[in-house]
C-alpha cells in the first residue's frame, strides 16, 4: 500500500452551493499530511468525504484502496476525529473505552487505558463535564486505540491552548510513529502543522491549490528580491504566486524548478506559513476570475 | 453495538420498568381484591337462581368505587403508552445523535451504519413492544372479574359500557360480538 487517500475530480454539492470542486488528490503512505485553508475552504467536506459521513456528488474517492465506510473492515482501518470531538455527553471515560472495545475487533484497550492515564483524565468522569481539550484527548484516544492504519483529525488543535497544541500534536507524533500511522491532519492554523507534517495540501475556495511533499514545495518555490521589475518580463518557466511592488524593490514568490541565476535577485527560503498565505492572497486576489470562469461553464 | 444501545437507552428502559412496576403493584394489589369480591359477591347465586342479579349487585358497587378509579387510569395509561414510547424513545432515537453531532463517532466505529440503525430500532422496537404487551396483560387480567360479572348479567349486554369507555384499549377485539351501543340502560340488561 502505498496511497492512502486517493481522489479523482470529486466533487460537493450542498444544493446550489459548491464545496469541494474537482479535487484530485493522491496522498502517500507513512505520512503525516497537513490540510489546510482559510474557513470555509472545504476541508471538513473533504474529510467527511474521506470518513464516508459523505457521500460524493461527482468524482471517485478511495481510502486505503477501498471505498469509505463501505464495510466494518474498512471502517476498523480508518480513525477519525470529527471538528467538534464528538463524545457522548452521558456516558463517562470509561464508558467510552468499552465503547471503543465493542464497536472496534481491533481495539487496544491496554493502549486506550495507558492514554488516559497519561493525558490525565479520571475514568470516572462524565464526559460531558471533561474541558475541551480534555474532549479533544478523549476523543483522539479514541481514534488512535481503535489501531487504524490512517487517522483522519479535523481541526483537532482548534479547541487547545497554545501549551496543550504542541503536547497534543507531539503525542500525535509519537503515536504516528510507534503505531506507523498514516495522518491526515486540518487545520487553520498553518503554524502548527509547520512543526508535524510533511505532506501539505492547500485548500481554498473549494479548491485544491497546492499538495505535495513539504520538502519539494518548499524548494520549488522561492522568494525573491531585486529591483522594481515588470511581472510580464519574467522567465517563462516562473510560476508567479504573489507579487509585491515598492517604488524600487519587486519583492516576488515563484515556483520554478530551475534555479535563479541572475545575481540581481536575492533567493530566500520561504516558510510553510509563507507559502499557505501567498497562495490564499492570491485566491482573495483574484476570486472575479474565477466566479466568471464557473458563471460561463 | 448491541451495548451502546443498551448503554444510551439504559436510563429510559430503568424508567419504564419503575413505571411498569408501580402500576403492576397497584394492579395487583386491587385486582387480587377485585377477583375476591367478585368470588364473595357470587357465592351462592346458583342455589338462589339469579346470577345475573348477583353480578349486576357486584357491578353496581365496583360503579364510582376506587375500582373504577383504577380501571379508567389504566385505560388512559394504555392509550398514552405507545404515544409516550415515541415522544420520548422513538424520537430521540437518532434525532439527539444529531443533536450532540454524536452521529460522526457512531459512524466511524467498525459498524456500518446500517447495523447501527438496525440495532437501534429493534432493542427500542422490542422493549416498546415488551412494555406495552406487559401493560395491557396485566390490564386484561385485572378486568377479568368485570368481564365475567358483566356476561352473567345478561346475554350480549353491555354493562361494562357505562363504567368502560375505553374498552376497546384494553381488549381490541375481543370482545367485538358485544352490542356496541353505549345506551344501556341498567333495568334493561337485569331484565
Amino acid at each position: 500500500m502505498t496511497v492512502v487517500l486517493e481522489s479523482r475530480a470529486l466533487s460537493k454539492r450542498y444544493g446550489r452551493r459548491r464545496a469541494l470542486i474537482d479535487c484530485t488528490l493522491s496522498i502517500p503512505a507513512g505520512r503525516v499530511a497537513g490540510l489546510v485553508g482559510p474557513n470555509g475552504a472545504g476541508k471538513t467536506t473533504l474529510l467527511n468525504l474521506a470518513v464516508g459521513l459523505l457521500a460524493p456528488t461527482s468524482g471517485t474517492i478511495e481510502v486505503l484502496g477501498g471505498q469509505p465506510a463501505s464495510s466494518p473492515e474498512q471502517l476498523a482501518r480508518v480513525g477519525f476525529v470529527a471538528q467538534d470531538t464528538p463524545i457522548c455527553a452521558g456516558l463517562t471515560v470509561a464508558d467510552h473505552l468499552k465503547l471503543g472495545a465493542k464497536m472496534n475487533p481491533r481495539w487496544g484497550d491496554g493502549l486506550a487505558r495507558r492514554r488516559i492515564g497519561t493525558v490525565g483524565l479520571d475514568p470516572r468522569q462524565r464526559a460531558g463535564k471533561l474541558s475541551g481539550g480534555q474532549r479533544a484527548r478523549l476523543a483522539l484516544t479514541l481514534a488512535i486505540a481503535k489501531r487504524p492504519e490512517f487517522l483522519i483529525l479535523d481541526e483537532l488543535v482548534a479547541s487547545l491552548d497554545p501549551l496543550a497544541r504542541r503536547q497534543f500534536l507531539q503525542g500525535l507524533m509519537e503515536a504516528a510513529v510507534e503505531h506507523e500511522l498514516s495522518v491526515l491532519i486540518s487545520s487553520h492554523l498553518v503554524a502548527d502543522l509547520e512543526r508535524v507534517c510533511d505532506y501539505l495540501i492547500v485548500l481554498i475556495e473549494s479548491r485544491v491549490q497546492l499538495a505535495g511533499d513539504v520538502d519539494g514545495l518548499l524548494t520549488a518555490h522561492r522568494l525573491l528580491t531585486g529591483p522594481r521589475c515588470d511581472v510580464s518580463a519574467l522567465p517563462a518557466d516562473w510560476q508567479v504566486i504573489s507579487a509585491s511592488h515598492t517604488d524600487r524593490q519587486s519583492t516576488l514568490l515563484v515556483r520554478t524548478t530551475s534555479l535563479v541565476t541572475d545575481p540581481g535577485w536575492a533567493v530566500d527560503q520561504i516558510s510553510m506559513e509563507d507559502l499557505v498565505l501567498a497562495y490564499m492572497s492570491k485566491a482573495a486576489m483574484t476570486p472575479e476570475v474565477n466566479r466568471t470562469l464557473e458563471v460561463q461553464r | 453495538m448491541m451495548w451502546l444501545s443498551w448503554r444510551q437507552f439504559r436510563a429510559q428502559a430503568i424508567v419504564a420498568a419503575s413505571g411498569l412496576a408501580a402500576v403492576a403493584i397497584v394492579l395487583a394489589v386491587s385486582g387480587v381484591q377485585l377477583a375476591d369480591k367478585f368470588h364473595t359477591s357470587m357465592t351462592g347465586c346458583q342455589a338462589h337462581g339469579s346470577c345475573g342479579q348477583f353480578a349486576y349487585t357486584f357491578l353496581t358497587t365496583v360503579d364510582g368505587s376506587g375500582y373504577q378509579v383504577v380501571a379508567l387510569i389504566s385505560v388512559g395509561l394504555i392509550y398514552a403508552v405507545p404515544g409516550l414510547i415515541g415522544v420520548f424513545w422513538g424520537a430521540p432515537l437518532i434525532t439527539r445523535e444529531l443533536e450532540g453531532h454524536t452521529l460522526s463517532l457512531a459512524w466511524t466505529q467498525s459498524v456500518t451504519r446500517t447495523r447501527w440503525l438496525a440495532v437501534k430500532v429493534a432493542m427500542i422496537g422490542l422493549v416498546a413492544a415488551a412494555t406495552a404487551g406487559l401493560l395491557s396483560f396485566m390490564l386484561s387480567w385485572w378486568i377479568n372479574p368485570l368481564y365475567e360479572a358483566s356476561a352473567k348479567v345478561g346475554a350480549g349486554d353491555r354493562v361494562l359500557s357505562r363504567l368502560w369507555p375505553g374498552e376497546f384499549g384494553v381488549n381490541g377485539s375481543r370482545r367485538s360480538d358485544t352490542r356496541l351501543s353505549p345506551s344501556l340502560s341498567a333495568s334493561h340488561s337485569v331484565s
